[in-house]
């Protein structure tokens, strides 16, 4: 069966590292803002080693994160450049009016309008991962002394801090549960393989006419 | 019953000695600091990790006087709240208010997030980068447990402390003119030369000890974001059943 190029190699090894240390920043940070308040979790952060040993593997893993984002930001200004992303990263008015279709579509009404290679929700992840990230990057950095932004005081950093960070999760979680159960099957072997079957693309993204195709 | 301590600092009477400071940091083995001059006679400038209880030398504008302004000598400590904004922000259960009174850090449980440093409307705990750790007075609670006074109080040259059971302390404060706030702390207005007397906002005695706004902002925040992920969980499970069980009736029907 002919497939087609999903992702590009160097969005690979981003998309993995960002989720390496989303979840490790998730994990640890939860365990270091909730230890005292939630049932289950002076366990858990007892077998991590302790709330400190938590709190340094945050600082571990928000290195990571900054490191990808790096990363991120250049593969997708190349991106830009070489393979014109620019139509995948801005959102149309058309698709803007398929938010409300598609929230209608959940509820139980109307149908779904046929999306090009990344479709709204898709786009609204990525922006939502890019400025969370950005701003818990920075308030992070500056709570930790490493910034000095004199208008963000500790309290202000630390507020931005935890919207920001809900912010990410609540996407990271709908975007694990529409990857497993929301029949984006072949879009989670792509992120390991690059490639997704043609027939697939056409029928889960009819307005994408891909030009890159192999034969599996 | 447990006695519940409190103290009452007459302003009144304080000389700006210092030998509380000085006590303070004999008696919790704290070092010394390298000063630096400031716009005030006020030495060391602030708390900090190694200094929990602090003199500040206030200059209150006066013109009755022929220099123009007021000394006035307010002791800085922790206020030992009642319902320490300290305590609610720790996320690992390291500050304990005891029945006593004292709310007391334990340093082997601190991680340095500086969520009390931030929290306290007071602006009492100091973090040290170096132990990364946060410190503030304890109320010498190892003195009182053993019947002794606070090591300040011990030492005060003037009377201008006085120890002893919150609820009498603060029908003392009460008596004198003072406002006691819910804390084990209470101060008594000093008054000036020429009868007037300052207010609590010109001697920086802040407010009533409850937490600061973003600190009841981001407990909504997280409250909803709790909640939100479990809704989201037990949503998502709900929906894999259904799906679950479509399927299989959709398969069973098709066969």
């Amino acid at each position: 069966m002919p497939t087609v190029k999903r992702y590009e190699p160097t969005t690979i090894p981003i998309h993995w590292m960002a989720f390496v240390s989303l979840l490790g920043l998730s994990v640890t940070g939860l365990l270091t803002a909730f230890t005292k308040n939630l049932p289950g979790f002076p366990f858990f952060s007892n077998v991590l080693g302790g709330v400190d040993v938590a709190q340094q593997l945050h600082r571990v893993f928000a290195a990571l994160l900054i490191v990808t984002l790096i990363f991120w930001i250049l593969a997708v200004i190349v991106g830009i450049i070489k393979y014109g992303w620019s139509n995948a990263l801005v959102f149309t008015p058309k698709e803007i009016q398929d938010i409300f279709r598609s929230i209608r579509a959940v509820l139980g009404g109307g149908k779904t309008e046929p999306t090009g290679k990344f479709h709204w929700g898709q786009k609204l992840f990525f922006w939502q991962i890019i400025v969370g990230t950005v701003v818990l990057g920075i308030t992070g950095l500056d709570m930790m002394g490493a910034l000095n932004l004199s208008p963000f005081s500790y309290g202000i950093n630390l507020l931005l801090h935890d919207v920001f960070f809900w912010v990410v999760f609540a996407g990271c979680i709908l975007h694990v549960w529409a990857v497993l159960f929301v029949g984006n099957e072949q879009d989670f072997s792509a992120i390991f393989t690059g490639y997704i079957d043609a027939d697939f693309a056409a029928k889960k993204y009819p307005n994408w006419k891909p030009t890159k195709f192999e034969k599996g | 019953m447990m006695t519940k301590y409190g103290w009452l600092i007459d302003l009144d009477k304080c000389t700006g000695c210092r030998a509380c400071q000085v006590a303070c940091k004999r008696w919790n083995d704290l070092p010394a600091e390298v000063t630096e001059f400031n716009d005030k006679w006020t030495n060391p400038k602030d708390l900090s990790p190694t200094t929990w209880t602090h003199m500040d030398f206030m200059e209150l504008d006066n013109n009755s006087q022929d220099y123009g302004f007021e000394w006035v000598f307010v002791k800085r400590q922790c206020w030992h709240c009642d319902n320490p904004a300290c305590l609610d922000s720790c996320p690992v259960g390291a500050i304990t208010k005891y029945d006593e009174g004292p709310v007391v850090i334990d340093q082997s449980k601190c991680t340095g997030c500086k969520y009390c440093v931030d929290a306290c409307p007071f602006g009492i705990p100091r973090y040290d980068s170096q132990t990364d750790k946060v410190y503030k007075c304890n109320f010498c609670f190892d003195r009182i447990a053993n019947d002794l006074l606070p090591a300040c109080i011990k030492s005060c040259t003037t009377g201008a402390m006085e120890f002893g059971d919150l609820e009498t302390i603060r029908a003392k404060a009460s008596a004198m003119g003072a406002s006691p706030k819910a804390t084990s702390i209470v101060y008594s207005m000093p008054t000036f030369r020429n009868g007037d007397q300052p207010t609590e906002a010109d001697l920086a005695l802040g407010d009533q000890p409850s937490a600061k706004p973003t600190w009841q902002v981001r407990s909504i925040v997280n409250s909803l974001g709790v909640l939100g992920t479990a809704l989201s969980l037990i949503g998502g499970f709900v929906y894999v059943i259904k799906h679950r069980s479509r399927s299989v009736k959709e398969k069973e029907g098709g066969t």
